[in-house]
């Protein structure tokens, strides 16, 4: 048994940064997992796995090319799961050499087991060789989830798969219903069908994802549609069938089959907090696992902290590491800092989305009068030579000050992109910010200025001055 | 000849590359009437035709080749070569070529923007004659001048172009010969860009120069990985070496011979030593503007020349010489001109260098801060370190911040690796703000992605001050 400042569980992304900002402030910290390799979800099955997979699909499919060579180029017929699952598996094994180095470097232990609560600063390890005891003045919680697998639906791991389940299988489906238009739905229904595979994308709701721009997803339903994604919206689902010819039928309410060699199922992701033994500290989760935060992820006990996906959205691996830092920080009495505001969203579907800042819904109910730019990646030069015809990058500004409010962007490289607009709005910056400044040539990041000077040109001209801007949409004209 | 009757403009401008065409447009904004002559048969200038867009075009497809090798799909047992020749990739240019040329002469005439084609040169101060290949020419007078007529290769005295197997720049994306062995003459970007370009595409290369390094105006630890890089794709590289002469042998290979009495035999060789600005056929001297030997334009920071109504812009007027910069220098001029205020070129720009892999810096290099006596701390990232790198496969990236030890403010930002021109800018605009690298380490960025990167790279940098 030994005492630690710190121990966290989990080896995520959130775990990760927890336990090495600690042991950066000189704590001794452990960090334990209960799975035989470190990483979370992140690098075992869920983010670096279907990122990898994207990467490999975009180069087979010779997607990237697409401009250049049509929308028929290939540059490999038959893409196998071998092809995919070689260059994952790569990345996979080089990323958590890489964590476990980290950990080794900055002292912090790594203690291979399932941990659970004695008394508030105690957790019991099961390991394989027995079970530890260790006290810490500090606990935070990284446990991360998995895939949620409501009783009713008929999962058998081969056919019928949660969203964990494809980079498992043996062989590619030939054709694929995914039920859940979230983002992991969304990722794998534009990657698999930019393979070339049939994908029907049922989602409950009129739209998908929707805490994205209208505009943005828009566009991602065109180009899905443009590549072969059927979009069933607003269907629920009744009833699942597997036939006697391997096809599994799910039947929408509206009366309609739909037939594919394998379901997806998406049903949302529960927190993995039933092994923690929370009864033990007093914290109860929540319906779905997750457990409750402030905003320091303090849990109802001050000295236990969450951080990850377990305390809920957004649930990205770039925000998770900043939340555990940050509980990190806050334990050890570190001024820290994160500004909501600022966090980027990036959805890896193909075209990427990405976003920073507020939204058009979000101004109009602040009551905040703001001008919109529009750049297409198809008016600038790099966006010709990549083809990518959909891309598109929006700025909201305010109208009277012009002061930079949110960046949203759909096509090729827009996660990258979008970090030029995060740090104009981290200052406090203006559109004309973009317009002064020379950009590379010829780059994607050309669309800001192309998006600036639209959006200036749309505003009524002579520019309003100060005083008469408050009623922009009472201005006699 | 004969000339038809003269026309009044407010602006005239000379040549439609990326600084004429901003200058125009900007012009045209401001309702003034404004015309653009261009004597190719094409508008575009350098950037569309022969220059950026063909070159970038090439690079992304091989780069694009290139990143099978990164990716380690090593498991995949047919041959790209077979899928995608040179040859291919050459035609694949035009498409693009022609894809722009419609963008900006759609954008002219939606300005009102008249395109006069033919060679101008100057009467009188005010006044230019616009002569067409065919047909009668004509006379137009203007209350401003902007003269963008570009650069094109310098090509040295006594050597056999053949734009064959002895190019220039311009002759390399035209030719449909494609070498197995290449001698690239000249270490600049162009020379760089190229020779990294043939190399990744499995064509020997050997690189030679003049001075002792390449790039000079770049940071050289990022120089000497682009040298690297080069080296681990075949390109041998030689600096220091003075070219002799160049003759062709019987079966037709370029013999090189250098000063030093080396021999270097070749398929092709690139003539790549600089460029010479467009004047020579403006007839400056019946205006009375002098240009020094390379045939550059003196300007001031308005872009005007020693006659205050006809300014200068783009690769005319010399460094750096990039399209990025020539369309801001065009738009400035058009509006000092016609007097709409404007706070000038930034100091804060990035250069972008399309080899593969690219490079791209912004702000100061090390040695110029060693100079200015700077106490600055390098903060570094690998590509390696951080998972989209990874996926990229492209384990020899780096970034490489600067800023100062006390201050902590960012001084200068510089990149190798796959995307390291888009990259750039998120430390362009922290730059431009004046902001520290703190910035980095209290930002969320999105992952994976390679702006995390700057993360990693501040961290690197704080961790070493020792604080």
């Amino acid at each position: 048994m030994a005492h630690y400042d710190m121990l966290v569980i989990g080896t995520g992304p959130a775990g990760q940064k927890a336990a090495v900002q600690a042991a950066k402030l000189s704590k001794r910290v452990a960090i334990i997992e209960q799975k035989m390799v470190v990483g979370g979800v992140c690098i075992n099955t869920g983010t670096i796995p279907s990122k990898s997979l994207r990467e490999a699909v975009l180069y087979l499919s010779g997607f990237r090319q697409r401009g250049l060579y049509g929308a028929s180029y290939r540059v490999k017929q038959d893409i196998t799961m071998e092809d995919l699952a070689f260059r994952c598996n790569h990345v996979v094994k080089r990323e958590i050499e890489i964590i476990e180095n980290q950990m080794a470097r900055n002292h912090v232990d790594l203690i291979m087991g399932c941990a659970g609560f004695r008394d508030p600063h105690r957790l019991a390890i099961r390991t394989q060789t027995g079970t530890l005891e260790h006290t810490a003045d500090y606990i935070v919680i990284a446990t991360g989830t998995k895939p949620a697998r409501p009783a009713h639906i008929p999962f058998d791991d081969e056919r019928i798969i949660d969203t964990d389940g494809l980079l498992t299988l043996k062989r590619l489906p030939t054709s694929l219903t995914i039920v859940g238009g979230g983002v992991i739905g969304c990722e794998y229904a534009s990657i698999l069908a930019t393979m070339g595979l049939k994908v029907v994308l049922v989602e409950r709701r009129p739209r998908l994802l929707e805490f994205v721009d209208t505009e943005i997803i828009e566009a991602l339903q065109f180009q899905m549609g443009e590549i072969g994604v059927t979009l069933r919206l607003n269907e629920e689902v009744v009833s699942i069938e597997k036939s006697s010819d391997g096809q599994v039928t799910v039947n929408l309410k509206s009366g309609k089959p739909v037939t594919a060699s394998t379901l997806m199922y998406s049903a949302g992701r529960m927190g993995n907090s039933e092994d923690l033994n929370l009864e033990a500290v007093g914290i109860k989760p929540d319906e779905r696992g997750r457990l409750r935060v402030n905003e320091n992820f303090q849990t109802d006990v001050p000295h236990i902290y969450a951080a990850g996906d377990i305390v809920g959205f957004p649930a990205l691996a770039s925000t998770s590491m900043q939340q555990g830092r940050h509980a990190a920080c806050h334990a050890f009495g570190l001024a820290c800092e994160t500004e909501t505001h600022l966090l980027p969203y990036g959805i890896y579907s193909i075209p990427e989305i990405s976003m920073v800042g507020r939204n058009e819904e979000e101004l109009t109910k602040a009551d905040i009068p703001y001008g919109v730019g529009i750049a297409r990646y198809r008016e600038i030069a790099r966006g010709q030579l990549i083809g990518d015809e959909i891309g598109m990058l929006k700025l909201l500004f305010h109208r009277r000050t012009r002061q930079l409010l949110g960046v949203h962007a759909i096509g090729d490289g827009a996660t990258e992109l979008i970090h030029i607009g995060q740090a104009v709005i981290a200052y406090g910056g203006k559109i004309d910010y973009f317009i002064g400044t020379v950009f590379n040539y010829p780059t994607l990041a050309e669309c800001y200025r192309v998006a600036a000077l639209d959006g200036i040109n749309r505003l009524p001209r002579p520019w309003p001055a100060e005083s008469h801007v408050g009623d922009d949409s009472t201005s006699p004209t | 000849m004969a000339i038809k009757e003269m026309t009044d403009y407010d602006l005239l401008v000379i040549g439609s590359g990326p600084a004429g065409q901003k200058a125009a447009i900007q012009a045209a904004k401001l309702g003034k009437r404004v015309a653009i002559t261009e004597k190719e048969p094409n508008v575009g200038g350098a950037s569309v035709n022969t220059g950026t867009l063909p070159s970038k075009t090439l690079k992304d497809a091989i780069a694009y080749l290139h990143g099978f090798k990164l990716r380690s799909f090593s498991n995949i047992s047919y041959s790209l070569k077979k899928v995608l020749t040179l040859r291919d990739l050459m035609a694949r240019k035009d498409l693009v070529i022609k894809q722009e040329l419609e963008i900006v002469t759609h954008q002219l005439e939606r300005n009102d923007i008249e395109i006069l084609h033919g060679h101008a040169s100057f009467v009188d101060p005010h006044t230019l004659q616009v002569t067409p290949a065919k047909g009668p020419g004509s006379v137009c007078r203007a209350g401003h001048i902007v003269i963008a007529t570009g650069s094109r290769p310098r090509r040295a005295d006594g050597l056999p172009f053949n734009q064959k197997t002895i190019c220039d720049s311009d002759g390399i994306l035209a030719t449909d010969f494609i070498p197995r062995t290449l001698t690239v003459m000249g270490g600049g970007v162009v020379g760089c860009e190229y020779a990294s370009m043939f190399a990744a595409f499995g064509i020997k290369v050997t690189l030679l120069d003049r001075r002792k390094e390449l790039l000079r105006f770049v940071d050289q630890e990022i120089v000497q990985a682009l040298i690297y890089h080069l080296r681990a794709n075949g390109v041998i590289v030689q600096l220091g070496e003075e070219l002799a002469g160049v003759t062709e042998d019987q079966r037709g290979h370029v013999v090189t011979s250098l000063k030093s009495g080396k021999t270097i035999v070749s398929d092709m060789l690139l003539y790549a030593m600089g460029r010479i600005s467009n004047t020579d056929s403006l007839n400056l001297s019946a205006i009375g503007l002098a240009t020094d030997p390379m045939g550059v334009l003196k300007v001031n920071e308005h872009y005007q020349t020693e006659i205050p109504h006809i300014y200068a812009v783009g690769d005319v007027i010399g460094f750096p010489a990039l399209a990025s910069t020539s369309m801001e220098q065009g738009r400035l001029a058009a509006c000092h001109a016609f007097n709409v205020k404007q706070s000038g070129l930034p100091k804060i720009m990035p250069y972008g260098i399309y080899t593969i892999p690219e490079i791209s810096t912004v702000g100061k290099t090390e040695e110029e801060l060693t100079d200015a006596s700077v106490p600055y701390q390098v903060g570094r990232a690998f590509y390696r370190e951080i998972a989209r790198g990874q996926i990229f496969g492209d384990v020899h990236g780096q970034l490489k911040l600067l800023f100062h030890r006390n201050t902590l403010q960012l001084l200068g930002v510089h990149i190798i690796g796959e995307g390291a021109t888009e990259l750039i800018h998120i430390g362009q605009a922290v730059l431009t703000y004046g902001g520290n690298v703190d910035y980095f380490v209290h930002s969320v960025f999105n992952y994976p992605t390679l702006a995390e990167c700057y993360r990693t790279a501040a961290l690197d940098g704080l961790n070493r001050l020792g604080l």
